[in-house]
């Protein structure tokens, strides 16, 4: 409770017709002081009595379904006042840090009748993505004689979870029907919707051949029937594996990697789905799988894996510049370890503790476990990392993959090309950049060895080149 | 309950000459008093709150410089500063600060009514009381009270006294778990 600017004049002239009262030796003085500070009292006493009765019952509501980040988001608080006096005030509906009102106010003074609805809607903009606590409801308060206030907070705060900017949604409804990943090769599941044979080369004539396939424009220069071999074209299986450890999740000035994480799992999914491999997606930290969503086909399926998107836990701010550091997690052919910070060392260490007593953590027992279900059919595993915190566990998958005939394709968001600096690099950042990209460049060596596919990315890559280097490497 | 205007210029007017009678108000003082409550009246009727307490500021320095109040230990004296002093300058600054265009509605409740009577009693009879306990512990120095240990005593008890009464703060209303809100996705 705070004394307002009046009351804080009505103390002060208390205190001088007190010390008045010494200075004259006149008791009048101080029964005028009494009479101040009972006045002083009773209001306090009052409005202490006002704050306990108050009961307010707040409902908010958020009319978009879908919310994403830097897009305008209705807000209806609806308020009723189920005590008896009127309750006189500046009524605020808190916004989390970082968001801004795009339409209407969240502030207003105004007075809330007993027994009656009073409600009010605004638009809000969330500036980043992750999950935003919006609300309570602030309420600042006056006493009746003014000398008095104090903010009271009513009704909980509603959790909403902003997804990524809507620019990405368009940018992968875009690419869905612009780019194309074909895979050819044996399935065991040929789907009925696939469409086509692909072309694979052109060998002599063999007796039995259909016409159709003669390659023609070859006769006048060869002198001899040869004929063009198609192979068809294939589903398949696969499974997207985004990174939401600490080091994915932690931003330094620049962009966030996480949310460029999610943009491409969305683009690039949808680009798969719409070319008819069963697609699913997965989002794990440094010792479980979050959430998964099977692979499958069709629009719903893209929903499902649009849903469980939105539940990527919010990127972290964070001002320091990370160390060379983590060395308890490696293996020892990745001597160089880029990319974590000083404070997470205990947790990996914690984390590398228990994958040493064989415990199944992160993405390579999920991997495992998928593996395990497919029957041997093969399957593509795409893992958006940063190759920090779940460095090991992105090798011992690759490893997986290799020994069970799958294929794996790491895009690495490579940490210091989301780091943003606004000042000139120095001597030492060069050389700890330089430094850290010789460790990837191990760690990048080490799964090639392994067989796995490796795309090194940074902010401006786009789901579009990827999926084209995707082609170039596993088609 | 809530009084309207006239019922408050009425009690100004009212309290103001309680107070003028009370008093040994010199020409200055007089001037004062009229003063005073002139602001307080223009306060009332412009609904103009500084205007109203500045008046009441004016008017409790006046009749406190006017009375000459030498002892709380006579019942005369008790009483004429209790009716004469504390009572109008207690319901003018009650006027002062609720002379709002639209005053909230003044829900009296026990509780703060009792604590703040019982508070200015205490500090009214501070003096007879501690009067009395030296009267029995040491009868020597109980008669030769001198006015600013009268003054020391009633102060004391003032501040004593709003401590405690003001020592609580309101429990916050706790914001609570954050409910979650959601809806299927529309892609």
């Amino acid at each position: 409770m705070r004394v307002s600017p009046l009351g804080n004049l009505l103390l002060v002239f208390c205190i001088a017709m007190a010390l008045a009262s010494v200075l004259f030796a006149s008791i009048s003085w101080a029964v005028v002081a009494v009479a101040l500070a009972s006045i002083f009292a009773y209001a306090r006493l009052q409005f202490d009595s006002e704050l306990r009765t108050t009961k307010l019952d707040v409902e908010r509501t958020v009319l978009e379904k879908m919310i994403f980040a830097k897009e305008p988001v209705t807000v209806k608080v609806e308020i009723v006042n189920e005590t008896s006096p009127s309750i006189h005030g500046t009524i605020e509906d808190v916004l989390p840090d970082g968001s801004e009102i795009a339409s209407g106010i969240n502030k207003f003074s105004a007075t809330l009748k007993p027994q009656t609805i009073e409600s009010f809607t605004y638009t809000v903009r969330f500036g980043k993505r992750g999950p935003q606590k919006v609300g309570g409801l602030k309420i600042e308060r006056m006493d009746s004689l003014g000398l008095l206030v104090e903010d009271q907070i009513y009704g909980q705060p509603t959790l909403v979870n902003a997804h990524t900017k809507k620019k990405g949604f368009d940018t992968a409804r875009r690419l869905a029907g612009k780019e194309h990943l074909e895979y050819s090769g044996p399935s065991k599941t040929p789907a009925a919707v696939l469409r086509e044979l692909e072309f694979s080369g052109i060998r002599e004539y063999i007796p039995g051949d259909r016409a159709r396939d003669i390659f023609w424009k070859a006769l006048p220069k060869t002198n001899r029937l040869m004929t063009k071999t198609f192979v068809r074209e294939a589903s398949l299986r696969t499974m997207i594996f985004l990174d939401c450890t600490r080091s994915m999740r932690r931003v330094e000035g620049g962009m966030s990697k996480m949310d460029h994480g999610v943009d491409l799992s969305m683009q690039i999914s949808n680009v798969l789905i719409n070319s008819y491999h069963p697609t699913g997606a997965a989002i794990y930290d440094e010792t479980s799988v979050l959430e998964v969503t099977p692979p499958g086909l069709g629009k719903r399926k893209f929903e499902d894996i649009v849903r469980l998107l939105a539940h990527v836990p919010a990127s972290l701010e964070s001002k320091e510049v990370p160390s060379v550091e983590g060395k308890t997690i490696l293996s020892p052919e990745q001597s160089a370890t880029p990319g974590s910070s000083p404070e997470s060392s205990g947790f990996l260490s914690a984390v590398a503790n228990i994958r040493g007593k064989g415990q199944d953590l992160g993405v390579d027992s999920a991997i495992k476990r998928l593996i395990t279900h497919s029957k041997g059919q093969e399957q593509l595993f795409i893992v958006v990392t940063d190759l920090g915190s779940s460095r090991n566990a992105v090798l011992a998958a690759a490893k997986l993959c290799q020994q069970s005939g799958n294929r794996l394709l790491v895009i690495h968001t490579h940490d210091d090309w989301y780091r943003r600096s606004e000042e000139m690099l120095d001597a030492a950042q060069i050389e700890r950049m330089y430094e850290n990209l010789a460790g990837y460049r191990k760690v990048e060596a080490g799964l090639k060895r392994r067989g796995a596919s490796y795309l090194r990315v940074g902010p401006a890559d786009t789901a579009s080149g990827i999926v084209r280097d995707i082609r170039r490497g596993l088609a | 309950m809530e009084l309207g205007r006239n019922q408050k210029i009425v009690l100004t007017i009212a309290a103001i000459i309680v107070l003028t009678l009370f008093s040994q108000l010199g020409t200055s003082m007089l001037f004062g008093m009229i003063m005073a409550g002139a602001l307080m009246i223009i306060g009332l009727v412009s609904y103009s709150r500084p205007a109203s307490v500045i008046g009441m500021m004016l008017a409790s320095g006046s009749a406190a410089a006017s009375l000459g109040q030498q002892s709380m230990t006579v019942t005369g004296d008790l009483l004429s500063a209790a009716i004469g002093l504390f009572a109008p300058i207690y319901l003018l600054a009650w006027i002062a600060l609720s002379a709002e265009e639209e005053p909230k509605p003044f829900v009296i409740r026990r509780g703060p009514v009792f604590l703040t009577a019982i508070y200015a009693i205490a500090c009214l009879l501070s003096v007879g009381v501690a009067a009395f306990t030296l009267g029995l512990v040491a009868p020597s120095i109980s008669s030769g009270m001198s006015a600013l240990m009268e003054i020391a005593i009633v102060l004391l008890t003032a501040t004593v006294g709003i401590t405690i009464l003001t020592f609580r703060n309101p429990t916050p209303v706790s914001a609570g778990l954050a409910k979650e809100e959601s809806g299927p996705p529309e892609t």
